[in-house]
């Protein structure tokens, strides 16, 4: 059912006036979920719930989270899962997700997706965790494959493996990040096709498309450049093997005008369609 | 949920400690090498190299974050005092919050005790504005006051009717103008209105309408008035209190405060229950304490459709 949603922009306040007073023709719209939970002790997400509920009701919505630290050594944060349950209540997103990864240690948040080394110990780990997420939450979510700049040397299998394990042992879906893979291909010297191949396709749930900085020959995820020619490459290959799977535009930095973004969902509809015919 | 791997949580101490420390990563690893055990050897790019990458983030993205919802502290102290002023704050205050946006939290107390106040001593005053006015960004408002819902309360019962003032509704009391800082905030330095050389007491209310964050700087009178009636107190006892400090004034000011708070949006709703006697409340909360929240008759109905009329002739400023 999600497949229908197409492609999709990510929602950043800077365009709330645009969205809501043009109703540009977009398939839906990705909020990150931290955004909207308010502050801490605080009952409500005040002002930008309000927004993100008018947006709610003109168009399909996902929540995308940056803080469920769900590779972490900490126990997982009681307080953050209610309010993740109550926005969800309150917004009915069409997909929940989050990222592979740990975001701080010791209760202290280091508002990063740091990488997780590839151990049995460690998908044992995250996979009860991310069960009891979801069980928690009372629905499915998708993790999203990081992009990275270091690798550990305690590692026992290569990232696709390590991803598509914990989502079989959670039984949670993949949200796949094209951009993050050619990424980390590119900084860590694997192949993206493999990593491609090596992910279950009734997994894949939604893919995320981005531009990254090149410093060097070493790319930086900085999402604040249009798509690149090779990550437009990655996607073709990605649909042809996981579909028409939901696809999200993410800008997050230097955000271009609304109109520069519509242009890009309009070329990653065309990649898609050339790579899988409706 | 089982116990996490214990190597795991070495390794995550070892790297929370490196990416965190205030001296960069470089030293970091200098004073604690072991923690590079952890990354597998990648060249071209050494480990501390590939670590920075994260180190550096950090510190930036924080730094960001507070000089989003400090743009008027920024603006007063120019940036490289904002920095320092920054830096130091975040060596001793961690983040320890899903959202950036708690990050500012002991700010305000943090400035008030710096070195930099001294030199500056609204900084203090400015800080808790800036705070103040991101904390009703985060408060849900009530729906707009029904005007029958004014009808509906019979005549003789107004005396001991309690208001109900929109959960956005903040009191701050500032011993500088720093609205006027406030209101500067996203203005270019050679703009000018900097800094504020002389004190001068302010009675400021804070509250969002449907649009975004209002600053009004208030007289001392309806500000008291507007604190008693969010404390729970009777209106009958507060326009007693009321005429009698404006009895050499102007008695009709109190009606005139009235016809504002109503359009601006800040009148909620009205609880007239005789059983709440002994109601408490809190800042920002909803003009009621836990016992009146259970027990009271509250009015409220639909959308603000009078916002921010009167509040005009003041001066006021939105976030």
């Amino acid at each position: 059912m999600t497949e229908q949603l197409g492609i999709g922009l990510g929602l950043r306040a800077s365009h709330y006036d645009h969205v809501l007073s043009r109703r540009p023709a977009v398939s839906w719209f990705e909020a990150i979920s931290e955004n909207y939970m308010g502050l801490r002790g605080g009952p409500s997400g005040g002002r930008p719930l309000e927004m993100l509920e008018e947006v709610r009701g003109r168009y399909p919505v996902t929540l995308h989270g940056v803080s469920l630290n769900v590779g972490s050594a900490d126990p997982l944060n009681r307080d953050y899962l209610k309010r993740l349950k109550r926005l969800v209540r309150v917004i009915e997103p069409a997909i929940v997700s989050d990222h592979l990864c740990w975001t701080g240690v010791d209760g202290r948040n280091l508002h990063d997706l740091l990488p997780l080394p590839y151990t049995e110990a460690a998908i044992e780990h995250v996979a009860a965790r991310l069960r009891h997420v979801q069980e928690f939450l009372g629905r499915r979510i998708l993790i999203e494959n990081v992009s990275s700049y270091l690798t550990y040397r305690q590692s026992e299998m290569t990232e696709w493996e390590f991803l598509a394990e914990i989502a079989s042992r959670a039984d949670c879906g993949i949200l796949l990040d094209v951009n993050n893979i050619h990424v980390s291909a590119v900084n860590h010297g694997f192949n993206a096709l493999d990593y491609l191949d090596g992910i279950p396709r009734a997994r894949v749930g939604e893919m995320h498309l981005a531009g990254y900085s090149d410093e060097g020959g070493f790319l930086i995820d900085t999402h604040d450049h249009p798509v690149s020619d090779p990550v437009w490459d990655l996607y073709a290959e990605a649909s042809r093997r996981f579909g028409r799977a939901p696809t999200l535009i993410e800008w997050d930095d230097k955000i271009p005008s609304f109109e520069r973004l519509e242009r890009e969902a309009a070329r990653a509809a065309e990649v898609r369609d050339a790579a899988v015919p409706a | 949920m089982p116990q996490s791997p214990p190597e795991l949580l070495t390794l995550q101490r070892s790297l929370g400690e490196i990416l965190t420390d205030s001296r960069g990563v470089r030293a970091a690893v200098g004073a604690r090498p072991r923690a590079l055990r952890w990354i597998a050897a990648a060249p071209p790019l050494d480990a501390p190299t590939r670590l920075s990458v994260y180190g550096d983030g950090y510190f930036l993205r924080l730094l960001e974050a507070l000089t989003s919802d400090f743009p008027a502290v920024k603006r007063a102290l120019d940036e490289d005092a904002f920095r320092a002023l920054a830096a130091a704050y975040l060596e001793t205050n961690h983040s320890r919050s899903p959202s950036l946006a708690d990050l500012g939290e002991s700010f305000p107390s943090f400035a008030a005790a710096h070195p930099l106040a001294r030199r500056h001593p609204f900084l203090s005053d400015l800080a808790r504005l800036e705070r103040a006015v991101l904390t009703r960004l985060f408060t849900a408002r009530l729906p707009a006051l029904d005007p029958e819902a004014i009808k509906s309360i019979p005549a003789e019962d107004w005396p001991r009717v309690r208001l109900i003032l929109d959960p956005t509704v903040l009191l701050l009391k500032a011993a500088w103008p720093v609205e006027r800082l406030w209101l500067r905030r996203e203005l270019p330095l050679k703009a000018g209105g900097r800094i504020l050389r002389r004190p001068n007491a302010r009675w400021l209310l804070i509250y969002r309408d449907e649009t975004w964050v209002k600053v009004a700087d208030i007289s001392r009178r309806e500000w008291d008035t507007l604190r008693r009636l969010q404390e729970g107190a009777r209106l009958g006892a507060v326009l007693a209190h009321a005429a009698k400090a404006l009895a050499d004034t102007d008695a009709a000011q109190v009606q005139r405060w009235f016809s504002s708070w109503v359009a601006g949006g800040l009148i909620k709703g009205f609880a007239h229950d005789g059983s709440w006697a002994d109601a408490k409340t809190t800042a920002g909360g909803s003009g009621l304490g836990p016992r009146a929240r259970r027990s009271r008759r509250t009015t409220t109905h639909g959308r603000n459709r009078h916002a921010a009329n009167d509040l005009r002739s003041r001066r006021t400023g939105s976030a």
